[in-house]
């Protein structure tokens, strides 16, 4: 690792010392609160020395659809957290990560020591979904566009730019599925085939069922803490290194290929931690849809333009590759319940630096890691991408 | 300007410039808002003076989806498209009177004026599109 370290920046200022999440799924058993406080209740346990919640100073909830009003107040009565500041923050599908930044802000101003950011998402309760109602009356909006659509658009967009074909894309699917299948808190745990996910019924052409991620419930979170302080709670911290965020629209210009948002917030990322993309050993990356994966590859450096699919046809990026990407299966396998999504890709990377990532874990003893989280906002007209980098 | 009977502040507020495809050039940069009027560009990023202009109805498709899972009210399955008309503005562009193999990056169209969606029981119009007509006989 290297070079100038920007000193405004956050580079080795904060420390997650605990980390924790709930099996994710289609959870009617369990309440929006009821997941909040198991999730928070496994981070607590999973700090070393162990940690009094009166010695948390404020906390950060992420989610987009509460169910009861939009307030922090959501996280004091799942987690008995009353009488310090409590905060709701959403930013699109990377309000879990937007949630992690900020309360990572606060840590570096210096305000508070030790900080709790919960990200959760209860989507299965309402069978017609939040999310398609938003795409019906609209005028230029975008009447009829779906999350699929405006992903769907891309890989259009893609496959016609580079030559790239269905099975190209296909390949992310399969490879996250792979893991998923081994990763203990997975929504969906099967293998499938190129067959199996070229066959699949089109949800938007040109991506079909299995390109898609899907409607989970789930909760995910961190414990992180001022990083002079993180010996008090455990001899193997992990270290953030670089946060960036950015947002874009296509209406702005550009031909779909990619995704500009993406590449200003790993810049940003990248400058703070004072890394380059080939130095980074595993990676979460936001696989909402499979061709958002492979885009991403690029966006985030890993690949030149158009070259994406190599990775996954040398299995560069599967588990046992030189970088592996999305061990934990990715939000293909593991779901995507939206709040939860940043935070639990953060808990996974956690565990994948202090070598605990059980059967998932990577084989490359990894020293640094990205997590990247991009949503799409405005009735679908503008994209929000959120990247941090943590290392040991 | 053609009567258009929209009873609900958002589609008042745009009724004219949805009606009639008028969008706003930015003096700046020469990117074209539309529908709502503004004072900043969103791509050059200054605040700026926007000239009116009479945009064309005709376009080109930058890329597509076919939908095929949409809810109650559309007919699947559904061709969609993102639109840059001629010296214009970039729109999203339902399709209609096109099959979804028609669709390819690049093909020219031309918007047409229909019912878009019911609202408590009136009618709310705007833009769909379809294959360009010189084009696709």
């Amino acid at each position: 690792m290297s070079k100038t370290k920007q000193q405004n920046g956050l580079y080795r200022k904060i420390a997650i010392v605990g980390a924790g999440m709930i099996d994710f799924g289609e959870l009617f058993e369990k309440s929006f609160e009821s997941m909040v406080e198991e999730a928070y209740l496994h981070a607590l346990k999973s700090v070393n020395k162990g940690i009094d919640p009166a010695q948390i100073k404020a906390a950060w909830i992420g989610t987009l659809y509460p169910p009861q009003g939009n307030s922090g107040l959501l996280l004091s009565f799942a987690t008995g957290l009353f009488e310090i500041p409590v905060t709701r923050v959403e930013n699109a599908c990377a309000t879990g990560s937007d949630a992690f930044r900020t309360a990572c802000m606060a840590i570096a101003a210096g305000v508070y020591d030790v900080v709790l950011v919960v990200g959760v998402e209860k989507m299965r309760d309402d069978g017609a979904g939040h999310i398609q109602r938003s795409a019906v009356k609209q005028l230029w909006g975008g009447r009829g566009v779906t999350m699929p659509a405006f992903f769907g658009l891309h890989a259009t967009a893609y496959m016609n730019k580079y030559k790239a074909t269905r099975e190209d894309i296909a390949l992310v699917s399969v490879k996250n599925h792979h893991n998923g299948a081994l990763y203990p808190h997975a929504h969906y745990r099967f293998e499938c085939s190129v067959e199996e996910v070229l066959k699949a019924p089109f949800i938007s052409y040109p991506l079909g069922l299995y390109d898609c991620c899907p409607v989970t419930d789930g909760a995910a979170a961190l414990i992180m803490c001022r990083a002079d302080l993180a010996p008090r709670y455990t001899e193997k911290p992990v270290y953030v290194l670089g946060s960036g965020l950015a947002t874009d629209t296509f209406f702005r210009g550009g031909d779909l290929s990619n995704f500009p948002a993406t590449q200003f917030a790993a810049q940003q990322a990248y400058e703070m931690a004072g890394v380059t993309p080939d130095e980074i050993d595993v990676a979460e990356i936001h696989d909402c849809f499979s061709i958002t994966e492979l885009i991403s590859y690029e966006d985030l450096g890993f690949a030149q333009p158009g070259q994406g699919a190599a990775l996954l046809k040398e299995k560069r990026v599967a588990l046992e590759g030189e970088k592996p990407i999305n061990p934990s299966g990715g939000l293909l396998a593991k779901g995507h319940p939206i709040g939860a999504t940043g935070v639990a890709q953060l808990v996974e990377l956690f565990q994948q630096l202090r070598g605990e990532a059980g059967p998932v874990q990577v084989k490359n003893r990894p020293k640094l890691a990205l997590q990247h989280n991009i949503g799409i906002g405005r009735t679908a007209t503008g994209s929000v991408a959120c990247v941090h980098v943590l290392g040991l | 300007m053609i009567l258009v009977i929209m009873h609900k502040p958002p589609q008042w507020r745009i009724a004219r410039e949805n009606a009639r495809l008028i969008g706003y050039r930015c003096k700046h940069c020469g990117f074209v808002e539309f529908p709502e009027p503004r004072k900043i560009c969103k791509r050059c990023r200054k605040p700026s003076e926007f000239a009116e202009l009479q945009m064309q109805p005709y376009g080109r498709v930058i890329s597509f989806v076919v939908q095929h899972r949409l809810p109650e009210g559309f007919e699947t399955p559904l061709p969609l498209a993102v639109i840059d008309l001629e010296g214009g503005a970039r729109v999203y562009g339902q399709m209609t009177e096109c099959k979804p193999d028609e669709m390819k990056i690049g093909m020219s169209v031309e918007a047409e004026y229909r019912i878009f969606y019911d609202d408590d029981g009136l009618h709310i119009y705007s833009y769909k599109f379809r294959p360009r007509r010189s084009e696709s006989m």
